[in-house]
């Protein structure tokens, strides 16, 4: 199920909530949101949902528009909102039962196993149940639907530790079937954990696109060496250049790719105290976070990055 | 199951517990208000009416000699606050609950997320406030019908001597009261007119307040737009009826267009006045009649409802708060 957003900006008056992004999402992909509040993650997924009308742009599920014809990308997908909230009047049994008429093809015992898996209480009323047990009930009613897409907007928020890692399981379960995942989330393990791809947003922009397994690749390197290692760079015998960054005599390597050539021409060097280290998918946001312009400069050739 | 059902049987859900305690207030109202007619012998009210200044007929858009007959006074229930308080929260309450309701809840994401159309939950929604809207006031005729089958009256009379030409009562000699049922001096059949008037008044007010809720995000604000909007039409109203060089004010409220008492008395007189457009007012105005009056309040309705449904198919769905 291909996901496609080209240009899409959203304009509320004078705020622009989102700034020409351009994404695309492939079949089977557990696509990563990364961003924090405010960066644009749920205008994003609304726009998808077809929930706004984008000021510019366009977003498409499987080719179909998501706006216009939003009905139709809506039975390829299934939803599970940021703050999921839900009839207070009703039982969650009921409530399970509702959403399973709502859709063809939707079964209510396959809504009533996940609740079961996700250790969820359906005979309780949905009005005195806590806030993690209403994001059970909203996640048993996602994902027991079998809709080529999952729209997941911070799925694991208000859960214990033993539910979250249910979840991430119901997730990694829905990529071996074959559905494509948008998973949204604050919490970078999850992200590293089941997705194969992240985005990171800021202020609206696409700041930073790569693949997970691209930056695994990438190892920092710290040392402290009374030589200028950027004079040496000549010596390392690989295609990939490293980003040296030295202040007096500590220095900052990063690297990509096969570190095999990489340790050989430090082993050149007189270098002292090492460590090495995964870039890590922390590193890269703190590193977009901190940075005042959205445009980063990424380690891999493979990232891509807003102009 | 079909989504359409499946929407029906959640707004159900959702609203049986209010609609049924509105048909309870409703039931009980109707049926003591007609008792309460009952416990007063009509003869007594004519005198009182007698003793009031002419200006105050001004305030009714009935002859006052109607309205003190026990016809009239059962069809003034029609026209009493609580019963359109009552009536009126079911369509107010479930109209503004289409969207800003959901929205304000933030269950509407969850809703719309599904391959469901927004039209269809609009109609679905309008669909399930129509039948409870035709629930309420068919109880409301039936429990006024039920007063006037299950109330005797104590009509007192005078014996009359008969001249010939003219029939002279006696008052100097001893009253005669007696017990007769209610429903030998009114039928029932007569306030099908009046309660018709009142569903289409209901039906605008749905209308009105769904439209109103199609535009915003939060349903206190909704219910406050609607519930101002309510009042200051009752208050322009009164200030028609209250004035005449301020008469012309009854023509731009929608309570002008309201008059159960009218349209009963309208189809007293004969039922084919319940199809007139207009009819000449008791200070010789010219007012709207029943047909008119349901017309026009059913028409505004039915556009606030097209009109809301064409505002919620295009807007933005914001994040809940």
């Amino acid at each position: 199920m291909p996901v496609t957003t080209t240009l899409l900006s959203k304009r509320y008056r004078d705020f622009l909530a989102l700034d020409s992004v351009s994404l695309q999402i492939d079949q089977g992909e557990v696509f990563g949101l990364l961003g924090p509040n405010g960066a644009g993650k749920s205008t994003l997924i609304r726009c998808l949902l077809g929930f706004l009308k984008p000021s510019s742009g366009n977003a498409t599920v499987d080719g179909l528009d998501c706006y216009r014809d939003r009905v139709a990308v809506h039975a390829k997908l299934s939803y599970l909102p940021g703050d999921a909230r839900m009839y207070r009047t009703m039982r969650a049994k009921g409530l399970l039962k509702m959403f399973a008429g709502l859709r063809d093809g939707a079964s209510f015992d396959d809504a009533l196993q996940v609740a079961d898996r996700l250790e969820l209480d359906v005979s309780r009323w949905v009005g005195l149940m806590s806030t993690g047990m209403r994001q059970k009930l909203a996640l048993a009613i996602c994902l027991s639907v079998e809709a080529p897409l999952l729209i997941l907007d911070e799925p694991t928020a208000n859960l214990d530790p033993t539910v979250r890692g249910q979840v991430l399981e119901l997730i990694k379960e829905a990529k071996k079937r074959g559905q494509t995942v948008i998973f949204s989330s604050h919490v970078l393990s999850e992200i590293e954990e089941v997705c194969d791809r992240v985005a990171i947003l800021k202020t609206g922009k696409l700041a930073f696109q790569q693949s997970l397994e691209d930056l695994s690749w990438q190892h920092r390197i710290r040392a402290t060496t009374e030589v200028t290692v950027a004079d040496h760079a000549d010596k390392l015998i690989s295609q990939e250049r490293p980003t040296i960054v030295q202040k007096d005599d500590r220095v900052l390597i990063e690297t990509q790719g096969d570190l095999s050539p990489v340790l050989k021409w430090l082993g050149e060097m007189p270098l002292r105290n090492v460590t090495i280290e995964p870039v890590g998918l922390r590193s890269v946001y703190d590193k977009i976070h901190r940075a005042t312009d959205v445009t980063v400069e990424p380690p891999s050739k493979k990232s891509e990055v807003a102009e | 199951m079909s989504i359409r059902k499946a929407l029906r049987r959640k707004y159900f859900s959702e609203s049986w517990l209010l609609w049924s305690a509105i048909a309870f207030g409703i039931a009980i109202f109707c049926w003591v208000r007609v008792r309460v007619v009952g416990e007063f012998d009509t003869s007594q009210f004519r005198q009182i009416v007698d003793l009031l200044p002419k200006d105050w007929r001004k305030f009714s858009s009935v002859d006052f000699d109607w309205l003190v007959s026990y016809l009239g006074r059962t069809a003034l229930t029609l026209d009493e606050p609580m019963l359109l308080m009552l009536i009126s929260s079911w369509v107010i309450v479930r109209g503004s609950d289409v969207v800003s309701g959901e929205l304000g809840r933030g269950t509407m994401e969850m809703l719309l997320s599904q391959p469901v159309s927004r039209m269809k939950v609009w109609w679905t929604h309008a669909w399930w406030t129509f039948v409870g809207m035709i629930g309420l006031v068919a109880i409301t005729w039936l429990f006024m019908a039920i007063g006037i089958w299950t109330t005797s009256v104590e009509e007192t009379s005078y014996m009359e001597l008969n001249l010939g030409i003219a029939q002279l009562p006696l008052t100097f000699a001893e009253p005669v009261t007696e017990t007769i049922e209610m429903s030998s001096k009114v039928n029932p059949l007569l306030f099908v007119p009046g309660v018709v008037n009142l569903f289409s008044l209901c039906f605008f007010l749905g209308g009105f307040s769904a439209w109103c809720s199609s535009m915003d995000r939060f349903r206190w604000r909704t219910l406050g737009i609607v519930a101002a909007f309510y009042f200051l039409q009752g208050g322009m109203k009164v200030l028609a009826m209250a004035s005449e060089s301020l008469s012309w004010i009854r023509f731009i409220t929608v309570f002008g267009y309201y008059g159960p008492a009218n349209s009963i008395e309208a189809a007293q007189k004969s039922f084919l006045n319940c199809f007139a457009l207009f009819k000449v007012g008791t200070q010789g105005q010219l007012m709207p009649a029943p047909l008119l009056n349901n017309l026009l309040l059913l028409s505004l309705g039915a556009l606030f409802y097209v009109w809301g449904s064409r505002i919620f198919k295009k807007r933005d769905l914001p994040a809940p708060i």
